[in-house]
């Protein structure tokens, strides 16, 4: 069997970055992490079992070219990595067009360093890939931070939240949104474990103008979108609104819309163009996103179709920031 | 994309993409069987909400014994928990509770 998933369709990219950084091979890559003392694959397959074996090494890939590179800060390990990711990308695949790699990279380098104050996976709550995605910098990325990074899920629906909530250890934090004011108001907050995880704050909304204001309350200046359940009653309005509001206010705000690309159809009439049109979801995405991933926020085989590596693309923010981390942790021991 | 690619949705060792869940109001849900296999134990809180479950990953399991592994030990090696299983205040058998 082939070292990893699309491997002849990926390996003469690879073996091209490889080279440039002096490394042997692929698999010389994992030796390189190893003798620094950790083991980026173990860090992937931990934040989502399901994903394939290309993502594991895209990720060795990455640690070790920053490692190369003798980077010191966990920022620059996270734009080291996106290379790493970049070089996995099927040659003239979505992802190949998109940079998404790179954009991944960049994406953890602004998680890590101080400019970034909360972070949300702006989710339709349909999947756990938003909270796997956000173990991962929870757990990791306030190792390295001077202010403690806010981590927040915000989605459709408040049972959802909190049952989200419950299962993973986070918390959750119920809202009454006033529709005569525009305020949302906090009702109760549930911690459902101690530790790094009951630091991320799940919220469920009841309508697009409750989600954008708890954009606000908590003041969001990077965000990802899920893809799949409700991105049009739910995650993209709420980007595209929160965008067009912080405009106004002369706010930063950096949004990222993690689906979308070929295939990538929600109703049967983008599904009637077939697998090589660009459905709706990446449409919405195209409006309101400052970056823009491919394949689906959860699923890994579907990112993989993109030409990426086989994870999701919430899962990957994770992914991207503990990696970093390790590797920032083991060039400064 | 290559022939063949949507059947990746199922995962390394495929099986199938079909759950059974039932769900009373007044006992709660009880997950029997999910895309990755058997559901043996739910776990759940002092509220007796569900707060992780137990489960036996089938169609890696079989792949194991077709390889030759004996089946209890094939069986054990792919039984796995989720969620905050270890939180439990106790564990419940969803077939038989």
């Amino acid at each position: 069997m082939a070292l990893f998933e699309g491997y002849e369709r990926r390996i003469d990219g690879i073996n091209e970055v490889c080279k440039k950084y002096g490394i042997a091979s692929i698999e010389a890559a994992a030796d390189i992490c190893k003798e620094k003392g950790f083991d980026p694959a173990a860090i992937v397959t931990d934040l989502q079992p399901i994903c394939f074996e290309n993502a594991k090494w895209a990720y060795t890939l990455g640690a070790a070219i920053a490692i190369k590179k003798g980077v010191k800060t966990a920022a620059d390990a996270a734009r080291a990595i996106g290379e790493g990711i970049q070089a996995f990308c099927v040659p003239g695949s979505v992802a190949d067009h998109r940079k998404v790699g790179l954009g991944h990279g960049n994406l953890a380098a602004m998680l890590l360093t101080e400019d970034a104050e909360c972070f949300a996976f702006l989710a339709g709550h349909e999947s756990f890939a938003a909270a796997e995605g956000a173990i991962g910098i929870a757990q990791t990325a306030n190792k390295v931070r001077k202010h403690p990074l806010r981590v927040i899920l915000n989605g459709l629906g408040k049972d959802a939240a909190q049952i989200i909530s419950r299962i993973n250890g986070f918390t959750y934090v119920q809202t009454q949104y006033d529709y005569k004011t525009g305020k949302v108001n906090v009702v109760k907050e549930v911690k459902y474990s101690d530790g790094p995880r009951a630091a991320v704050k799940c919220y469920g909304a009841d309508s697009v103008p409750e989600g954008v204001a708890i954009m606000h309350l908590e003041k969001v200046d990077i965000s990802i979108t899920g893809n799949s359940t409700n991105p049009t009653r739910f995650q993209h309005p709420v980007a595209g609104t929160y965008k067009k509001e912080c405009t106004e206010q002369g706010k930063k705000y950096f949004s990222v819309a993690s689906g979308g690309g070929t295939g990538r159809t929600l109703h049967p009439d983008n599904m009637a163009a077939g697998p090589a049109s660009y459905g709706m979801t990446d449409t919405l995405g195209r409006m309101h996103s400052d970056a823009q991933f491919a394949g689906s926020s959860s699923v890994p085989a579907h990112v993989d179709m993109m030409g990426l590596i086989g994870a999701g693309n919430n899962p990957m923010v994770g992914m991207s920031v503990a990696v970093a981390v390790a590797v920032a942790e083991a060039m400064n021991k | 994309m290559p022939v063949g690619a949507g059947l990746d949705d199922l995962g390394k060792g495929l099986r199938s993409q079909v759950g059974t869940l039932y769900s009373t109001k007044l006992k709660g849900p009880r997950y029997l069987e999910l895309a990755e296999g058997y559901v043996t134990k739910m776990a759940v809180d002092s509220e007796d909400r569900v707060i992780g479950y137990e489960v036996v990953h089938l169609g890696k399991a079989m792949e194991a014994i077709a390889n030759g592994m004996d089946a209890n030990e094939a069986i054990k090696k792919n039984t796995s928990t989720k969620g905050r299983y270890a939180d439990a205040a106790r564990y419940i058998d969803p077939r038989k509770e």
